[in-house]
């Protein structure tokens, strides 16, 4: 699993790690979602529209 | 630890599970509701003038007007990150629990939250922008702003 705990270490993990690695020609699908009164939990898949 | 609200101010914070026995009796205040965390061990409770949710260790007697949730474990300092008997789980449980309640008795507020969530999603996969995706969330002390965003094999 990856992620960052804290603004500063979860900042640097979208930054290097996450945001810009994800290639230009995807997009999201949902597998599933649940909605609670505080939080939701949400489970997505990020495709790829074409594959070289 | 109970939390007393009344209808237009929220007041009164108070760590001496003692004085529970007194909110649970007092006359004549426009009051919503009450919220205790880790209420003494005891089975019966008087019926409460308000609504009233105790998060317990154990199970007690139903009551009129009593909400009650059990935990396991020992500590009524479940609910509490600085102290070493934190469950952060349960707590978590609890926490959920104690705003359906109050949003229950006071109106509200509530959130969209899918629209947070949506707009989150936009800067962080179409936007990408770390500082707008990062303003989608927030800080808080006894959930730290955390994200695991893939499982990997």
């Amino acid at each position: 699993m990856t992620g960052g705990i804290g603004r500063a270490a979860l900042t640097e993990f979208y930054r290097d790690h996450f945001i810009f690695n994800n290639p230009d020609d995807t997009y999201t699908q949902v597998v599933s979602r649940t909605v609670g009164p505080d939080r939701i939990i949400g489970t997505l898949c990020r495709r790829q529209l074409s594959i070289d | 630890m109970c939390q007393l609200l009344y209808r237009d101010t929220s007041l009164v914070y108070d760590n001496d599970p003692a004085v529970l026995d007194s909110l649970i009796g007092l006359e004549g205040l426009p009051i919503a509701c009450l919220i205790s965390y880790g209420a003494s061990s005891r089975m019966t409770y008087p019926k409460p003038r308000f609504p009233t949710l105790l998060h317990v260790l154990q199970k007690i007697d139903v009551v009129e007007n009593i909400t009650s949730y059990s935990y396991p474990g020992q500590s009524p300092h479940f609910v509490l990150p600085q102290t070493s008997d934190y469950d952060s789980g349960n707590a978590s449980l609890a926490h959920s629990r104690s705003l359906v309640f109050l949003r229950n008795w006071l109106g509200g507020p509530v959130f969209d939250l899918e629209v947070i969530w949506d707009r989150h999603c936009y800067f962080e996969f179409e936007a990408r922008s770390v500082a707008k995706t990062m303003a989608t969330m927030v800080v808080c002390y006894s959930f730290p702003i955390k994200m695991i965003t893939r499982i990997t094999t």
